[in-house]
């Protein structure tokens, strides 16, 4: 009997020795920290907050360092602010833990600058030296670019993993470089979500201890919205060009004998346009025009002396997309000699 | 005897009268015709200019100048002067023998003029025409131009962007009163984007590729042209700035949100200066120590200056960005020379529609009202309402400051005429003004106007 409560005794005290190190570990695998914002840059103001379920850390006392100094201590005391610095320097954060069983657990975080900004552009009709954005629209294509600076404002985009997703889960594409992707859009008004995680998968720092956690990637998120495709008329003169100043938006008067009406098809699919696929019917006085030479073009002239108007309109289908139409309409006064 | 006598007087009256018109007219040519030569030796440094190159000045339309300001009269100088009466592509300002000059290129024919800003009328620099002209962007200290136009390619059909890089071959050895050819070479097709640098020495221009877009800096002087940026992104507006690095904005809209950045071309650096602004658009000084910049909140147009220096808040605390409280659009304002004060076409109510881009659509306009602000204190001085003033509605863009600070001149974009407004005195550029004691030495380049 004694050689048996010693034999358990045994176990016990080499299962002891064997399980604590790993349980302690485990605890201290389940501690992490977050930063609001998610992804900080350079030289800004950080909220960094430590949670667990493994450690009861309202009970428990915390030390919290910033560079080695104490910047605060307390129970339950699991916030702390502070700035981070310049792209490519970090701020090395140690909690102490010592909870109300006893256990010490040491944490560290290494807080980095990341910036990743995720830009868009919509593969949509503008005229050239429009200076605004092309607008998506009905199934059109939007291209998606991150720019991340993790290390250095020179940082190489090609050296990070990105991860790409669209409606939280729905996989873009993802790779090394991989530092663009395209998304279709869907009907006017909703929103696509968009979101990249980029990860410096070449950091030195990877190979900290198990104890340490290293902001080493970010992510950035946007919500892309579809508009509608727009008809704008504007003068083409014969000399000055487009007169994109200013849209015809009711009416134009001119004292010449010719007016040259142009259309601009703003936001169609750019591929539909070089394809051809819009289909472009125009009325004058309510009588269907044959199409022109150049369908974006309506040559108007006087006839007589006498003032006269015309009430064009124009209606422009995309037959690919089939969604993608606009209307437009406007009144052309000719003065009388 | 007698009849000899009378002769003898007749002699000695006409040698009289003979003598008496040699020194008149030697009076005319060294006197008054030394003053007349100065005065338009002045105005006109390469000949005073006949009707038919007169384009922009009082001969085409007397009555409009009588009725905008012109500064004719001897009374005093009137606030606003009508420069030219032709649709303008882009202007250019210049000192030369002490006088203020404007060059700037005519819309429907790609011909430049030059025109002095305090009077006179326009001088016809170039005949070489290329018509419908969209953007000029001057360069090499007004002696280039760089012409922009649409094209349409007659065997694909499909519209080329074509830009041409003048050359205004001014000389002490050209004929003084004719016009002259435009030297011009191409750059090449279909360029998206460009920018000249304020010392006009380099421009940048962008292209789209496969992958995005690739940027390139031209030397105006060498030609040399050099491969600086590759971006996936195809969208930015850039700005060039004087030290070889470019301003970087995305190409706005009201409601999306919009970056900026600083890309240098030496080091290949990218620094993010303003983020996730909806309707962003921007305006550096000529050394980017501090950008102004627009944005559209919940409809409202609101300005803001980035200050890469800092401004001194409360309690030594550095504070990068500063509100400036004016409403309009960073491209309707100039930087003065110091790189601190703005001048500012500004509109004193939003109009309907998504800002910016329905006035870039030419849908909506502007009525606008000017004022000049300093970026240091945030304060504003209001100058001039030209409604009030010559009963005009402007819409300002392509706004300069000349070179002597005494004028702001701007293409009004309703009708794309050239304007000049006279700068009062409360706000010109003072030598002995003080600078501020915090400037970086950016922005002490800046102030000095290098």
């Amino acid at each position: 009997m004694k050689t048996l409560r010693t034999y358990i005794l045994v176990l016990v005290c080499i299962a002891g020795i064997t399980l604590s190190p790993s349980m302690a570990f485990a605890a201290l695998d389940l501690i992490t920290f977050r930063t609001n914002p998610k992804t900080p840059g350079p030289s800004q103001l950080v909220t960094i907050s430590i949670q667990s379920y493994a450690v009861d850390l309202e009970s428990a006392n915390l030390t919290w360092y910033v560079d080695k100094e104490v910047v605060a201590n307390g129970i339950g005391e699991k916030n702390i602010q502070t700035m981070t610095k310049n792209l490519g320097e970090t701020v090395t954060i140690n909690v102490v833990i010592l909870a109300a069983n006893g256990a010490r657990y040491d944490k560290q975080f290494l807080l980095r600058p990341i910036e990743i900004d995720l830009l868009w552009e919509a593969d949509t009709f503008v005229p050239h030296f429009y200076k605004g954005k092309a607008l998506p629209t009905y199934k059109s294509i939007v291209k998606l670019s991150a720019v991340p600076r993790f290390n250095a404002f020179s940082s190489d985009p090609s050296k990070y993993s990105y991860t790409w997703t669209t409606n939280q889960i729905q996989g873009l594409g993802q790779g090394l470089g991989k530092q663009s992707v395209l998304v279709p859009m869907k009907y006017s008004g909703s929103s696509v979500p968009v979101e990249v995680t980029v990860i410096d998968s070449a950091s030195d720092d990877q190979s900290t201890t198990t104890a340490s956690t290293l902001s080493d990637g970010g992510s950035a998120s946007e919500r892309i919205v579809a508009v509608n495709p727009l008809i704008l008329f504007y003068e083409d003169a014969p000399l000055l060009g487009i007169r994109s100043n200013r849209a015809l938006s009711s009416a134009a008067t001119t004292n010449g004998i010719n007016f040259t009406l142009r259309a601009v098809p703003y936001f169609f699919s750019n591929d539909d346009i070089a394809n051809t696929s819009l289909i472009y019917t125009w009325q004058q006085d309510r009588q269907k025009l044959a199409p022109g030479i150049d369908p974006n073009v309506l040559v108007l002239g006087k006839e007589g002396t006498a003032a006269q108007s015309s009430t064009i309109g124009l209606m422009i289908q995309n037959s690919k997309r089939i969604l993608q139409s606009a209307n437009a309409g406007v009144t052309v006064n000719f003065t009388a000699e | 005897m007698e009849q000899q006598s009378s002769k003898k007087w007749l002699w000695i009256s006409l040698g009289g009268v003979f003598i008496l018109l040699i020194i008149g007219g030697l009076w005319w040519f060294f006197v008054r015709g030394s003053e007349v030569g100065e005065t338009i030796g002045q105005l006109f440094p390469f000949g005073a200019p006949t009707e038919s190159t007169a384009q922009g000045g009082n001969n085409n339309n007397d009555s409009t100048f009588d009725q905008t300001g012109g500064f004719e009269t001897n009374s005093q100088e009137q606030m606003f002067r009508q420069l030219a009466s032709v649709p303008v592509a882009g202007a250019y300002t210049l000192i030369r023998g002490g006088v203020e000059y404007v060059r700037y290129v005519e819309k429907e024919t790609g011909h430049t003029y030059e025109i002095a800003l305090k009077g006179g009328v326009a001088q016809q620099l170039t005949n070489t025409t290329i018509p419908r002209i969209a953007l000029a962007d001057w360069a090499d200290n007004g002696n280039a131009v760089v012409l922009r136009t649409l094209e349409k390619n007659p065997l694909s059909g499909r519209e080329v962007v074509k830009t041409h890089l003048g050359r205004i071959k001014l000389s002490s050895a050209s004929s003084s009163d004719q016009t002259m050819a435009l030297d011009v070479e191409f750059l090449p097709d279909n360029i998206i984007a460009l920018s000249v640098a304020e010392d006009g020495k380099n421009l940048f221009y962008l292209r789209k590729t496969a992958n995005g877009s690739a940027g390139s800096i031209f030397n105006v002087g060498t030609k040399k042209t050099t491969a600086v940026f590759q971006s996936p992104f195809s969208e930015w507006l850039p700005q060039l700035l004087n030290d070889d690095t470019v301003l970087l904005t995305t190409k706005p809209s009201g409601n999306v949100a919009g970056y900026s950045y600083r890309y240098d071309s030496k080091t290949k650096t990218l620094e993010r200066l303003v983020r996730a602004k909806k309707g962003l658009t921007t305006l550096g000084t000529m050394t980017g120590s501090r950008v102004l910049y627009g944005e559209n909140i919940s409809q409202n147009i609101a300005l803001s200056v980035y200050n890469k220096a800092g401004f001194s808040g409360d309690e030594g605390v550095r504070i990068y960005e500063s509100t400036v409280p004016l409403s309009t659009l960073p491209e309707k304002c100039a930087w003065q020379r110091d790189g601190i004060r703005l001048l500012c076409g500004s509109f004193l109510s939003n109009p309907s529609g998504l800002i910016p881009d329905t006035w870039y659509q030419g849908v909506v306009s502007f009525s606008d009202t000017f004022w000049s602000t300093d970026t240091n204190t945030g304060t504003v001085t209001f100058l001039a309402d030209p409604k009030t003033e010559i009963q005009q509605e402007f819409d300002v863009v392509h706004p300069l400051i000349s070179s002597n600070e005494d004028y702001f001149i701007f293409i009004n974009k309703k009708d794309e005429m050239l304007w000049a407004m006279r700068i009062p005195e409360k706000t010109a550029v003072s030598d002995t003004e003080t600078l501020p004691a915090d400037l970086s030495p950016a922005e002490l380049q800046d102030a000095q106007g290098s």
